[in-house]
């Protein structure tokens, strides 16, 4: 997404909803209506301490009907691919400063032609749900939320609100989501739309295909990838920017590349829009994205933000745009 | 905006429009050949980047043709409504998307003609060139004549096609379609991208089809892009579908070099694309131009390159185009002259 259309915003207000997630309300710097959006859309926020710059994408999870304010929530030191990224949004940015944020884009949109709706939430994976379930209501249409937690910040708002709709899951108070029984009996044209660790999304599809269901009923967006946990380092080379850079087992290709003043586009930063392409000219990627082809693995395309090296070292050119 | 043309009275539905394009229409034209050969390529560049008075200045091009192009429509939405206008029920959050992005770029690309008035959920559209005007709530399909799509369409030159993303595809989900190129709505509405495309030859071998469906549906809101696709029409006929095949078709047995000039015109459709906001559809609209062989001819370097694509057709795409009763007929036509040294600023490869 390039950086012309970047929309100035400023935070008008943060609310601890827990020790480990803020809320930040967002509005338009000039006081415009801010674009309209889809519910399942996220935005990325580019942010800097003058020294060190961020680009980390965050879901959008206010009803899509109201475009006065955004707002966002971020959980503190969520992953390390936000290479602390999420600390200083926590710790350093207060209401009244400004903020740079791309247009809403979407790649977790809502099956319109479905019969019912299905969320399931696990952990801060709850923050394109928020927006899924306020268009839902405010729609009448039919849907039942799973939400697995640890950490309770937008429980209260749920506990308030009467909705036998909503299943809450405390896993500090023993409780689990059993996906077999919520996935069970659901009726012809139910949808489900499964975000959180990939664990638990695994879980869901694995679930699903045991009862039946038609696999592409099932929608799922993985939160803020982490690297899987057998991550190995691995170094790739970029010839025509004469570089060599590091990527650390906590790291993805793609910050690693933004951090050495690469000029390379992304949008999700999950592996689902392809955006930030590259091609591997020496070296076996192995690919975790959700977009390329086989055919286009064959030749060597890449995903910089989720996919990872095979060996120790991979040599990669850039795309014209 | 001009009113050059006549404004005339359709006695039957055989009739041809009487719309010929005055020189400063012809100047804009969208020429779509930019090399001599023909090729297939999904060639997308960002629409409404035009300079001042082009067909891409504005998302929605409004010309000379707009009360004959809105009067054509009405007429064959009397006589054929159910066939011509489709729209699946969730697809309703797409045509209030399209409805918004529609008035708002036409109040602000046309202040002469259009004026929307907001006040929360209340709007006014003033049309002024129909010299017509409507109150309604936002999102109350009940508090407009027609639903969304329909409403605003019949305001606007074109077809309106609403393309709705799930299951890893592009679904046609609703349609105001009454100026097709040889494509029915009726039969093609509820199919999947690939199939809609289905009789295109060559193209779906080549992953043209799959390239381009996975482009539409990466397309980010407020990026809108466009393509230009071309074929051949013989008389003046925005409508080509085939629920009236029996009207155009017979047509293309008349040309003769002697008449090629008046009757044959190429057919270019601008096509854009757009990311729609709240809904997540695709709005994918279709703008028909047509120009004479006469019309075209003022350029020679046009009327050259036309007539090199043309000899450069391979067999299946003559026949898909329709073109196998007169290509000969309009290449004899086409005055032959040195190879065209500059043709039109249309940027990337096309056809």
């Amino acid at each position: 997404m390039s950086e012309k259309q970047a929309l100035a915003v400023r935070v008008v207000d943060i609310k601890a909803m827990s020790p480990h997630v803020k809320q930040f309300t967002l509005v338009d710097e000039h006081g415009e209506a801010l674009p309209a959006f889809s519910s399942g859309s996220h935005v990325c926020v580019t942010f800097g301490d003058g020294q060190r710059s961020w680009r980390n994408a965050y879901s959008l999870i206010g009803d899509p009907g109201g475009l006065e304010c955004y707002q966002i929530a971020v959980r503190k030191g969520d992953t390390t691919h936000s290479r602390g990224g999420s600390i200083y949004l926590h710790e350093a940015i207060n209401t009244g400063d400004q903020l740079q944020i791309s247009p809403p884009a979407n790649f977790f949109p809502l099956a319109r032609h479905a019969r019912k709706h299905i969320l399931i939430a696990g952990g801060i994976g709850i923050t394109p749900i928020l927006s899924h379930l306020a268009y839902l209501r405010r729609v009448n249409a039919s849907y039942e939320l799973h939400y697995a937690f640890r950490d309770d910040a937008f429980v209260d708002a749920f506990r308030q609100r009467e909705d036998n709709h909503i299943h809450l899951y405390d896993a500090t108070a023993g409780q689990r989501l059993d996906l077999t029984q919520a996935l069970d009996r659901q009726p012809l044209g139910t949808h489900v739309y499964v975000c959180g660790p990939h664990s638990l999304i695994t879980a869901t599809r694995t679930a699903a295909a045991e009862l039946g269901w038609p696999l592409d009923h099932i929608h799922s967006e993985e939160f803020a990838p982490l690297p899987p946990e057998d991550s190995q380092p691995f170094i790739v080379a970029i010839p025509s920017y004469g570089l060599t850079v590091n990527v650390a087992a906590e790291q993805s290709l793609l910050s690693v590349l933004e951090d050495a003043g690469v000029p390379i586009a992304s949008s999700c930063r999950a592996g689902r829009c392809g955006t930030c392409r590259i091609r591997v000219v020496e070296g076996v990627a192995k690919h975790r994205d959700q977009f390329l082809t086989e055919q286009e693995r064959a030749t060597g395309l890449m995903l910089a933000c989720i996919s990872r090296a095979c060996g120790e070292s991979l040599t990669v050119e850039l795309l014209t745009p | 905006m001009t009113q050059s043309e006549r404004p005339i009275t359709l006695l039957t539905e055989s009739l041809p429009l009487v719309m010929a394009n005055s020189r400063q229409t012809i100047e804009r034209f969208p020429f779509p050949f930019t090399g001599d050969q023909f090729g297939y390529s999904v060639n997308v560049r960002p629409a409404a980047q035009g300079s001042p008075g082009s067909f891409d200045e504005f998302l929605f091009d409004i010309d000379e043709h707009y009360q004959v192009e809105t009067a054509e429509r009405e007429r064959i939405l009397s006589l054929d409504h159910a066939r011509r206008y489709i729209a699946f029920p969730h697809m309703i959050d797409a045509q209030w998307d399209f409805l918004e992005l529609g008035m708002t770029s036409l109040a602000a690309d046309y202040p002469q003609s259009f004026e929307l008035t907001r006040n929360g959920d209340q709007w006014h559209w003033r049309n002024r060139l129909l010299n017509l005007e409507h109150s309604f709530t936002f999102g109350d399909a009940t508090t407009l004549p027609q639903e969304p799509l329909e409403y605003l369409g019949r305001h606007m030159q074109g077809d309106f096609c609403l393309l709705d993303q799930r299951d890893n595809d592009l679904y046609l989900g609703a349609g105001l379609v009454t100026f097709p190129a040889d494509w029915s709505l009726a039969f093609n509405i509820g199919m999947t991208f690939e199939h809609w495309h289905g009789p295109v030859p060559l193209a779906h071998e080549a992953g043209i089809f799959n390239r381009a469906k996975r482009f539409i549906m990466n397309l980010q809101p407020g990026e809108p892009w466009l393509r230009l696709n071309w074929s051949v029409t013989i008389n003046r006929r925005l409508d080509t579908s085939p629920e009236i095949s029996h009207l155009w078709g017979p047509e293309r047995a008349l040309v003769t070099v002697e008449n090629a000039g008046n009757i044959v015109h190429l057919r270019v459709e601008v096509q854009t694309l757009t990311r729609l906001s709240r809904s997540h559809a695709v709005l994918f609209t279709i703008r028909t131009y047509l120009i004479s062989l006469d019309e075209l001819a003022t350029h020679p370097e046009w009327a050259e390159r036309f007539r090199r694509v043309l000899l450069s057709l391979p067999d299946e795409i003559i026949e898909y185009k329709g073109l196998t009763r007169f290509r000969d007929t309009v290449v004899a036509w086409l005055p032959e002259s040195s190879p065209p040294a500059a043709v039109a600023a249309y940027p990337s490869p096309t056809h």
